[in-house]
């Protein structure tokens, strides 16, 4: 075994965090609000860019935002090394102090008392997101589309360990007493450094330990919207209620979670995915009052991972496997209230994101249970949405080009296992007119 | 993680018949003055060897007789290695010791390699070899008849101990010598079934000869008894010989009683680490003895001896006696120590004879690596059997209790300690560099026991009067469970010891000695809670283990808060022993 092999430590919380962003975006279904029911003959071309702040804080299980050093803090003492949490080196290593005590939950016991300091697992996260799309109308108010985000998403790790490390000193109260390995592995772990973590996470066959950045597409969206009940324009006096329906697939063209990589995450879901939307709206006059709705479910498919014996992070990489993979649905609602005035349109959003659990199993024995315990996700967000456009100002000759953009700020308030989604973002969308536009 | 290094002794070089040597030259020089012919000995008294009841059941300590009536223990043999441990009662130990020479022992002396030797070189007894084997008794009788046998053995002892016993072989009244090996314990009869010899009797009386009542023993005056000491002496290292079966010649074994380490075949035979084996042998349990003839002079020249090893599981408990007695009996013979007998050892006994302790090493080695010892789970196992194939069968997986391993700890420790110099020792080079290294394997074995002992045994105890708040430790069948069984006030005293002993000579540790000293607490408090001793109705090993408990630490850490009270016990049980001893004397 080498020096450091097998000492682990718990990226979970981190990978999580990060793992939601793939999620998130292949989630992200409501493509037909890019450019909504485009007129009969008419190509909307729409381009915009993302911005997410730094991924620096996350939300817990218990839907608390936690700062990712934080939350990603170990403390290597006894207890939790006899868990494993140190890697199975340091296990051992509790494990053998543990031998000496016939009450080894006292806490003046050897065990209880070792500490060799707290790991801060820090990492951060930078994200901007490019998406291009065009949505082609059709007669009777049909519209279909195609949107290809693009992600530049860097991950970057640290590590620091801080605190007391009493190592040494547990050794000199064994003194002879102890075995020739336990003086040896308590004086190596009394000078345990963050270099030596690393060490370890790379001998188990893991790169991508310090930062890895993707930068491609992720999961390609395709789909279908029209007005099921076409919104009456020419009066404003009384409600004017419309729905708009769509169907739209997701094509597994994201990047998927490589077991190999320590530090990425999935950008895909790697699997096809079917989904519905409706967007009912009431409006009256200039205002709006309206909800968008829409869920996707994914076929089951077969997936490269390591399956944990227990709840170990780093896994070593025999225990790589194809694990049959059931994602779990994911749906969202959207409240929202518009105000439409010549070229300005505001619009205020409510929006609640949901991920169902997902299923996991293979012929391996493992955990798998580990695997999936962070899969429900759950966001509560809002959204402020600015357009100014110039369509209006086309249709009267009064602007040479229709245009649109959309300048919006989304800020996540509450999230379960979430990342910390909170964004601003300006978008382009041009209509050009094709051959088949009727005159 | 091995315990201890394989084979050790493999290239040992043992000289050939050393052990003979011990009493070559007096029977010698003991030969009839009238006929000149050797002297032969005659089986144990009143014993038949071709009974039927010569291969029935070995009980000596069911047939006491009355110095061994005296004791309440139930086994005297464990009462005799808590008698050496203590090293106390060297008057008593003396009388033990002593007491042997009225019993018979279960082997001829005819068959003794030292004695046997002797009956084949001598010249006038040539003639023998062109007599038909039937006829044996009918010639032998005309060289030499067994009283004549006898009174030359003795003559030759006589001279042999006289080196070092002036004044006793000189006084007018001396008892009459034999040689015959594997004599009943002190303070049991020859039991009637006859030649039967069990190992642990075996170690327990060497334990007593080899502790400071034996012939070295600066306490002991010259009396009726001392040479004794010394004939008993003789004839262990006699015996140890033919255990191993190290006093043949003309490529011929003589004895032999290890059996292999597999225990798959019950051949009980030689072992020998100057020449190649297949197989590390040891010896263990009970082996009966059948003879092919009566006449000792056939025995001398055909042999005939057979034995038979009783098949059974083998408890560590006995092995750990073998190996404890074994460093002692390096201990008392190694050069190093011979004090003021360094210029009569080697008339009195062979230089090299140190050498016999070594011998056990490789089934030391053998048995604990894997046998006894499961490294992986740490488990040290109370009993190895014959019917395991690749391992240990589950039904002799049991954990061994706390007064075995601390009988282990001490034989680990004193082997640690007769080891940790080797310059003295008159060895090959190579089997000195192995010897050297060994101290660090058995170190290790010695630390797994006393982590087995601290962490599955001892636990804190409460104070049954409720008027201490110290933390104080007790030793408990199972640390996990502490409300069940609380070992007796014994096993705690011998716990004590050894890990008192361990911390002070093999493995000083901070935290070690802070539960030492909490287990000791414990001791006091349990002595306090029930401090009696009865000799009419209590054994009397607690005692001696009380004592030597309370003597050792209190020497090792006189600072100690508790050692002022440990005192105490000292010097009450000492006055219990001392009573004791007057009255078994009487």
């Amino acid at each position: 075994m080498k020096k450091h092999a097998r000492w682990k430590f718990q990226l979970r919380i981190f990978r999580a965090v990060f793992a939601l962003t793939g999620t998130f975006f292949a989630s992200k279904k409501a493509l037909a609000q890019y450019a909504g029911v485009v007129p009969e003959g008419v190509l909307a071309v729409i381009g915009a860019h993302r911005s997410y702040q730094d991924q620096t804080n996350t939300w817990n299980a218990n839907g608390i935002r936690t700062p990712l050093t934080s939350k990603a803090r170990l403390s290597f003492d006894g207890q939790h090394l006899l868990q494993g949490e140190g890697g199975a080196r340091l296990q051992s290593l509790a494990e053998e102090l543990r031998r000496y005590e016939p009450q080894p939950d006292n806490p003046n016991s050897l065990v209880r008392r070792l500490n060799l300091g707290t790991l801060n697992v820090g990492g951060s996260g930078k994200l901007n997101i490019q998406y291009f799309g065009f949505a082609l109308g059709l007669p009777a108010r049909q519209t279909v589309y195609v949107a290809a985000p693009i992600v530049d998403l860097q991950v970057r790790t640290n590590f620091t360990l801080t605190g007391a490390n009493n190592a040494s000193a547990i050794k000199d109260e064994l003194g002879a007493l102890a075995y020739e390995e336990l003086r040896s592995g308590l004086a190596q772990a009394a000078l345990l450094t963050e270099r030596d973590i690393k060490a370890s996470i790379e001998a188990a066959e893991y790169t991508g330990v310090d930062s890895w950045r993707y930068r491609n597409f992720a999961d390609v969206v395709i789909g279908y919207a029209t007005d099921i009940v076409e919104a009456d324009e020419t009066t404003s006096d009384e409600p004017d209620f419309s729905l708009q329906g769509e169907i739209f697939s997701t094509a597994p063209t994201g990047h998927v979670d490589n077991p190999d990589v320590l530090s990425d995450v999935s950008i895909g879901s790697g699997t096809w995915g079917f989904g519905l939307g409706l967007a009912p709206r009431i409006a009256l006059g200039p205002y709006t009052l309206g909800l968008e709705a829409n869920a996707t479910g994914y076929l089951p498919s077969r997936q490269k991972m390591r399956v944990p014996i227990a709840d170990e992070t780093i896994i070593p990489a025999n225990r790589r496997t194809t694990v049959n993979v059931k994602t779990g649905l994911s749906w969202e609602i959207t409240a929202l209230a518009e105000a439409k005035f010549d070229w300005f349109q505001p619009q205020y959003r409510f929006i609640f994101k949901r991920h169902e659990r997902d299923q996991l199993s293979g012929q391996l024995t493992g955990n798998y249970e580990q695997l999936m315990k962070s899969s429900a996700r759950t966001q509560w967000e809002h959204a402020i949405w600015i357009y100014f456009s110039t369509i209006d100002a086309f249709k009267r000759n009064e602007f040479p080009i229709p245009l649109r953009i959309k300048v919006a700020a989304n800020q996540i308030f509450k999230g379960y296992n979430s990342f910390d989604e909170s964004f601003i973002e300006l978008q382009l969308t041009s209509f050009l007119p094709t051959p088949w536009m009727p005159e | 993680m091995r315990i201890l290094p394989r084979t050790i002794l493999t290239a040992l070089f043992f000289s050939a018949g050393v052990l003979g040597a011990c009493l070559r030259k007096p029977l010698v020089a003991g030969k009839s003055p009238q006929t000149g012919a050797p002297v032969i000995a005659t089986t144990p008294s009143g014993v038949s060897p071709d009974s039927p009841a010569a291969l029935g059941q070995y009980t000596p300590t069911t047939e006491r007789n009355a110095l061994g009536a005296k004791f309440q223990d139930t086994s005297l043999a464990d009462l005799y290695i808590s008698l050496a441990a203590c090293d106390c009662l060297p008057k008593l130990q003396t009388k033990l010791i002593t007491s042997l020479n009225a019993e018979r022992g279960a082997l001829p002396q005819a068959l003794m390699p030292a004695v046997r030797r002797e009956i084949l070189g001598n010249s006038k007894l040539k003639i023998l070899e062109i007599v038909p084997r039937p006829l044996d008794d009918l010639v032998g009788g005309i060289f030499a008849d067994e009283q004549t046998v006898a009174k030359e053995i003795n003559t030759g002892l006589v001279d042999k101990i006289k080196l070092a016993e002036a004044r006793w072989a000189a006084a007018e009244s001396l008892p009459l010598l034999q040689l015959d090996g594997f004599p009943p314990l002190p303070g049991t009869r020859v039991a009637s079934s006859g030649r039967s010899v069990r190992m642990i009797d075996v170690w327990s009386r060497w334990s007593l000869i080899l502790s400071q009542g034996g012939p070295w023993s600066s306490e002991r005056s010259v009396s009726n008894d001392s040479g004794l000491l010394w004939h008993e002496l003789l004839r262990s290292l006699a015996e140890g010989e033919y255990l191993f079966g190290l006093g043949g010649s003309d490529g011929k074994s003589w004895g032999g009683m290890t059996v292999p380490v597999d225990l798959q075949i019950n051949n009980p035979g030689p072992f020998d680490p100057r020449t190649s084996y297949s197989q590390v042998r040891f010896l263990t349990g009970q082996l009966d003895l059948t003879l092919s003839s009566n006449n000792s002079l056939s025995l001398a020249r055909f042999g005939g001896d057979r034995w038979s090893w009783r098949e059974s599981n083998v408890p560590l408990a006995e092995q750990a006696a073998q190996w404890w007695v074994a460093a002692r009996a390096l201990n008392r013979l190694r050069p190093l120590n011979r004090g003021e007998f360094t210029t009569l050892f080697p008339s009195l006994i062979p230089d090299n004879s140190y050498q016999l302790s070594l011998l056990v090493l490789p089934s030391l080695d053998a048995l604990l690596s894997g046998r006894f010892i499961d490294e992986v789970s740490r488990l040290i196992r109370a009993y190895i059997s014959g019917a395991q194939v690749g391992g240990v069968a589950p039904s002799v997986r049991e954990r061994a209790d706390a007064q075995t391993q601390s009988l282990l700890l001490m034989a680990m420790s004193a082997w640690i300690k007769e080891l940790s110099t080797t310059s003295d020792l008159s060895v090959s080079s190579e089997t000195a560099a192995q010897l050297r290294s060994a101290p660090r394997s058995l170190l290790r074995g010695a630390q797994l026991i006393v982590q087995n002992l601290l962490g599955q045994t001892l636990a804190p105890r409460q104070d049954t009067n409720g008027q201490s708040t110290d933390l104080v430790f007790s030793v408990f069948a199972n640390s996990a469970d502490t409300s069940q069984t609380e070992l007796s006030i014994r096993d705690h005293a011998q716990v004590l010891h050894a890990l008192v002993s361990a911390e002070k000579n093999l493995m000083p540790s901070p935290y070690l000695r802070a539960r030492v000293i909490q287990l000791a607490a414990g001791l006091l408090q349990r002595w306090q809670e029930a401090r009696s001793f009865d000799p009419s109705k209590d054994p009397l090993a607690p005692v001696l283990w009380l004592k030597a408990a309370a003597e050792l630490f209190v020497a090792t850490y006189p600072e100690a808060t508790v050692s002022a009270s440990l005192k105490g016990i000292s010097a009450e049980t000492d006055s219990w022993l001392r009573s004791f001893e007057e009255a078994a004397l009487r």
